[in-house]
């Protein structure tokens, strides 16, 4: 990785990822995209089809990988394509939030949020707004992990 | 085999439209898809919001014009019109227009770098109701379908000057062509769907009202100034000041319901109320603090659960409703307010108020091209401007069908189901020839991909012109991206979607023997099919694929951080690789489909399915629980605003009889549904004779079981007294004039124990407006005034529902004769026991006094409630009821007659209760949603499906209860352990159902569940690979 690891504060660049279901976030990215929307270079974005499809598991294994901030994006509520798949994942999240203190990441690293198709603005001030709070809290305090390229040999 | 061409014309592009193409080509038939504009979409794809639900109209109605861009039996004919129509039913010659774009549509990427540099400006934007401007190159919005600009004629500098042609040398796919002429197309069809939509004035028309005053707006110039995508990004600003306004005015019915001046409309334009209902309610999302006035001349809210969304507006967002109408608006220059004198007809005077913005909720209407079809056709029009009934017929007789505003003022979902309805009134007719201009895409035997083949893949990064290459450094990300482990060869290129590309990729997986495949480029929203096409046509599977976005959410959106983009894109393609290493190749499962469909309810709406179902060659088992088909509408003689009556009915039930393909069981019950789309096992018992029992099975399930009309406790120990002078609306229309005692007073009172608001408390009252009681009111006056002319009808109302063009008419018609007399609480109406004759005593709005008279006959309108069996059906279809308990569908806007699990649709009272031109239309739609399934014989299942791992699951059934499908069913197997014989709990996944959204393998406690292609292991190693990769721990040669 070729990226400067600066440590003071406001040279951070944080290394954010964001969950996007296909239906209505991602576009919602796309959108910000068609429209031009300028927003810092700090997510990368994980297409899913829909929220409802992140577990837990994904979230904690983000934060042991040392990455600064994690973000879901979803439908509203309400307008979920697969009907009630976003409602599961605000029961699920709401737990996230609790137990990330229990195991010292500061919960304001994690957010959940819904953007609709037309939300393209909202999408690039959502990224931007975040990626100030992480650049506030400061890097990750877990040392990032490299990942590895292998094979499901299940 | 009969002559009749196999194709159909659809005229206009809106929802109505592509709801009916998209139906269409399921059923067989190739279309033709005509609009007038450069996209696709309509007037839905302008609108911020949909009401009752407030779902985000083109979050819901984008997949679906994707799906007609992509569907290989549309034939999209944008910017077009249909010049001549000769021929007959069946044989069809027509003559369409391409108007030019100037830009060649297979050329073109859609990329913009012609809008950029056109040096015009300030075109008003049609999209933006002229709220924006645009250049001479241009696209009507960023998600136009397709995806493809044009150059406006009248505006650009070289085809009406002979300088600039600027956009030609900015187009790097060499896609301007300023030689284009006007084009003539002729095609052949066997039928032809109108859906032209409607039309809206500008302010400025209704000059009294405006002025020049840029803060009057058209209810859809607000509708684009909500929208998130519209002129402001959705922030609500004054277009002189650029301020916030606080106070907003929201005129009802300007230009409409009006007989006597010459430019009004003289109908209800049906959705105005409802749409500035949901307008106020998002304003109010937006700021709290702005006050929203509502000045109606009567709220009209009709549709399922719309009254309640009237309520919620006043109650939870604080929007005011005035009932009354505006005589004048002034502008005040100094403050730059907008002033109003507006009679408040509940308070008996004239008020004024000021306002910093006006939002006018004018006719709609349908548009010119509209009466040039109507002329081209031979056919007339009412004193409505709509199509007349006969005109309707004629053109049904010719296989001509008119959908959505096109034949009369409608809502979405109404829309939506007379496109279905459209479909399958065609599909009777052409049945015959289904199939036979359908493209069956074949292709090659597919590469067998095993799980121990070292992964091959193949990456190809796309310069998208500059819109990528510009910004992120796609050679760098080249030589990077092919440094990587198991990428046997990665280039780049300039347009990765084009036809040239895709013939690369195929060379590509020959030459370097690749079994796994990488597009870095824009969105695999509208992208992935075409590609995924490509990798099958040489062998591949399909699924073995990934598109890496790097442009809409790459170099679009870092413009001025080419190094950061640049890292981005190695990063994505990176993260993105861990996954593809891991694609597994995913088959889509054909399941086969019976082709007989059950009909549960044999009112008019299960009639008219098991119909329509039997005529287009299907076998039908229609059930009913009476001794006799035909229910309600039976007892409703005279259907005064539809052409059918009682004895069309008797006919149609009497023709059902005769018909080999259709099993008619009366008195009879279901008792058990068990299986899935293409298979369910149905057991029926007769309701007399519970010992016979018959078996069958079916692909398809329609649900028509209506509703009925409840009673009231209400004045109960008067009313009690005298039952032969007490009647709901139902009863009296059932009964014979004959057995009608004597009267001289009669009282009709609407809105008994319904629609709920701050007044109209209790708890014996429903929440919501059955929405026929005003018009089957105008049966129930006509009938008593046959009976005795000289009678005194008295109709106690709260609002009258007459958005309907006929309604509309009778009921001014019958004002001469009745007195409709207004009250505000069902509470405050008095009725006491005088002997012979009832004393009512009421609160009398308009007057503003009480009011006392006798009457001989009450007439009660009670609230319409779905039939009694409709939970326990329910259960067994396993479908949802909502709160009031009629069946709920599995989207309000876009799916109002399919229920969400798949093979059961729904039609009738037993969806909401509504008029029966409503009621048939649903079940013509529901019969053709059904046909759709089985037309093939077979359906498709999703690839992206869930699956289970036997050994680890537990048998919990948390699956089963996420799943929004029914998609999990919990197994149970016995099995012997030792000397015990125990009964096992496992969750199975049904393919045929699943859509792949994957909240299951979420939600499973001990991760037995798993989602293909976004696996688990998939998903946790595009995780780790985000921060880097550890080159020295993954080594391979
Ligand atoms: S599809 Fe967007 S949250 Fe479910």
């Amino acid at each position: 990785m070729s990226k400067a690891k600066a440590k003071k504060k406001s040279e951070f660049e944080p290394e954010i990822l964001a969950f996007c279901c296909n239906w209505c976030s991602y576009a919602g990215a796309d959108l910000a995209g068609v429209s031009r929307f300028q927003y810092p270079a700090s997510i990368r974005i994980l297409r899913v089809m829909c929220s409802g499809r992140v577990q837990p598991s994904f979230i904690l294994d983000a934060f042991k990988n040392g990455i600064d901030g994690v973000l879901i994006t979803g439908c509203h509520i309400g307008d979920c394509h697969y009907i009630t798949g976003n409602e599961y994942t605000r029961e699920r999240m709401k737990h996230i939030k609790t137990l990330l203190p229990k195991i010292g990441i500061n919960p304001d690293r994690f957010r959940l949020e819904w953007i609709s198709a037309s939300e393209g603005k909202q999408f690039a001030e959502l990224i931007r707004e975040f990626t100030e709070n992480i650049q506030n809290i400061g890097p990750s305090k877990i040392t990032k992990k490299l990942g590895k390229i292998e094979l499901d040999l299940k | 085999m009969s002559d009749f061409h196999s194709s159909v014309l659809v005229i206009g592009g809106g929802i109505a439209g592509i709801q009916t193409s998209l139906d269409l080509t399921e059923l067989g038939f190739k279309v033709y898809l005509v609009e007038k504009k450069p996209t696709i979409g309509g007037t839905m794809a302008q609108l911020d919001k949909t009401f009752p639900t407030l779902d985000c109209s083109l979050c819901i109605l984008a997949p679906k014009m994707v799906e007609v861009y992509r569907n290989p039996n549309i034939e999209l004919l944008t910017y077009s019109y249909v010049k001549n129509i000769k021929g007959s039913a069946g044989n069809y010659s027509i003559k369409v227009i391409r108007k030019p774009r100037y830009v060649q549509e297979d050329l073109c990427k859609g990329c913009g770098d012609c809008a950029t540099i056109c040096p015009v400006k300030g075109i008003p934007s049609e999209f933006d109701a002229h709220l924006s401007s645009h250049g001479a190159a241009h696209i009507s919005f960023p998600s136009s379908v397709p995806p493809v600009y044009l150059i406006d004629e009248n505006k650009c500098l070289y085809l009406n000057h002979g300088i600039c042609q600027l956009c030609k040398s900015n187009c790097k796919a060499d896609a301007i062509d300023f030689s284009q002429k006007p084009k003539e197309v002729k095609i052949k069809v066997g039928a032809i769907v109108i859906a032209t939509g409607y039309e809206q004035e500008y302010p400025e028309f209704y000059s009294q009202l405006s002025g020049q005053n840029p803060n009057v707006l058209s209810s859809m110039q607000y509708e684009r100034l909500l929208s998130a995508n519209g002129p402001t990004g959705g922030e609500l600003l004054r277009f002189d000041d650029k301020k916030h306004p606080h106070k907003i005015g929201f005129l009802q019915c300007v230009g409409s319901r009006d007989f006597h001046h010459p430019d009004c409309k003289k109908y209800c334009s049906s959705i105005c109320c409802m749409s500035s209902a949901k307008q106020a309610i998002v304003t109010k999302e937006h700021s709290p603090d702005t006050e929203c006035y509502i000045f109606n001349t009567e709220i009209r809210a009709k549709g399922k659960n719309f009254y309640e969304f009237i309520v919620k507006s006043k109650e939870e967002y604080g929007v005011k409703y005035v009932n009354g109408s505006v005589a004048s608006v002034k502008e005040d220059n100094s403050s730059g307010k907008l002033r109003l004198a507006y009679e408040n007809i509940d308070k008996g005077v004239v008020e004024n108020d000021e306002f910093d913005m006006l939002v006018l909720a004018s006719a709609l209407f349908p548009n010119k091209s509209y009466y040039k079809l109507l002329d081209c056709l031979d056919v007339d029009y009412n004193e409505f401007g709509y199509i007349s009934e006969k005109g309707l017929a004629q053109c049904e007789d010719g296989f001509i069908f008119f959908t959505g505003y096109s034949s009369k003022p409608k809502d979405i979902p109404v829309a939506v189901a007379e496109g279905s309805a459209c479909a399958s009134k065609i599909s009777e007719k052409l049945h015959e020839v289904r199939f036979e201009n359908i493209k069956e895409v074949t292709f090659p035997p597919e590469i067998p991909v095993l799980a121990e083949d070292e992964p091959r893949v193949g990456v190809l990064v796309c310069q998208c012109g500059i819109n990528i290459g510009g910004v992120v450094n796609t050679t760098e990300v080249v030589d990077y991206i092919a440094s990587l482990p198991y990428v046997v060869h990665a280039e780049e290129n300039m347009y990765s979607c084009s036809s040239d590309s895709q013939e690369r990729i195929k060379e590509m997986i020959k030459e370097y023997n690749l079994n796994r495949f990488i597009v870095a480029s824009c969105t695999p929203r509208t992208h992935e099919p075409l590609f995924r096409n490509t990798i099958r046509e040489v062998g591949l599977n399909p699924f073995l694929f990934e598109l890496v976005n790097i442009r809409d959410q790459d170099s679009w959106v870092h413009q001025s951080e080419p190094e950061k983009a640049t890292q981005k894109a190695k990063d994505l393609i990176r993260m993105y690789l861990a996954k593809v290493v891991n694609l597994r190749p995913l088959e889509k499962i054909k399941v086969e489909v019976e082709k007989a469909s059950l009909v549960i309810g044999g009112g008019i709406a299960g009639i008219i399915s098991a119909t329509s179902l039997a005529n287009q060659g299907f076998e039908v088992y229609l059930v009913e629980k009476n001794p006799n088909l035909g229910g309600n509408a039976l007892e409703f003689v005279d259907l005064f605003d539809i052409p059918m009556h009682e004895n069309d009915i008797l006919k149609s039930i009497n023709d059902l009889k005769t018909r080999s393909n259709v099993h008619i069981l009366t008195n009879s019950k279901i008792i058990d549904i068990n299986g899935f789309v293409g298979n369910y096992k149905i057991t029926v018992e007769n309701i007399e004779n519970p010992s016979e029992m018959e078996e069958f099975k079916v692909g398809t399930i329609i649900v028509s079981t209506g509703g009925s009309q409840s009673k009231t406790e209400r004045w109960g120990n008067v009313l009690g007294k005298h039952p032969d002078r007490v009647f709901t609306q139902n009863q009296l229309e059932a009964i014979n004039d004959t057995e009608l005692p004597g009267f001289k007073d009669a009282t009709i009172i609407l809105c008994v124990d319904q629609r709920k608001n701050e007044i109209n408390l209790g708890d014996g009252i429903k929440t919501y407006c059955s929405n026929i009681c005003c018009k089957v009111a105008l049966k129930n006056i006509e009938k008593l005034l046959k009976i005795n002319p000289e009678a005194h009808i008295h109709v106690l109302y709260r609002e009258l529902q007459y958005s309907d063009l006929n309604a509309e008419r009778l009921w001014r018609d019958l004002r001469k004769y009745v007195s409709f007399e207004r009250y505000g609480s069902i509470n405050d109406i008095d009725i006491k026991d005088n002997g012979e004759r009832f004393h009512i005593q009421y609160n009398n709005i308009g007057a503003n006094c009480d009011i006392e008279y006798d009457s001989d006959i009450l007439v009660l309108a009670t609230p319409e409630v779905p039939g009694e069996k409709t939970k326990e059906l329910a259960k067994m279809l396993k479908v949802p009821t909502t709160k009031d308990g009629f069946f709920l569908e599995a989207h309000v806007k876009l799916r109002p007659i399919d229920f969400a699990t798949e093979g059961i649709f729904l039609c009738g009272g037993a969806h909401w209760p509504k008029w029966i031109d409503e009621t048939i239309t649903q079940a013509y739609g529901a019969a053709g949603r059904a046909a759709m399934m089985m037309v093939k014989g077979e359906v498709e299942t999703e690839g992206i499906t869930s699956y289970v791992n036997e050994e680890k699951c537990i048998g919990c059934g948390v699956c089963e209860t996420v799943c929004p499908y029914q998609a999990i069913e919990i197994l149970e197997n016995s099995k012997k352990v030792g000397l015990y014989e125990i009964v096992e709990k496992k969750a199975h996944v049904i393919n045929a159902v699943c859509k792949g959204c994957g909240a299951c393998a979420a939600e499973c406690p001990v991760g037995a569940i798993n989602q293909n292609h976004f696996t688990k292991f998939q998903i946790k190693k595009q995780i780790e690979l985000l921060t880097g990769i550890d080159t020295q721990r993954c080594e391979v040669d």
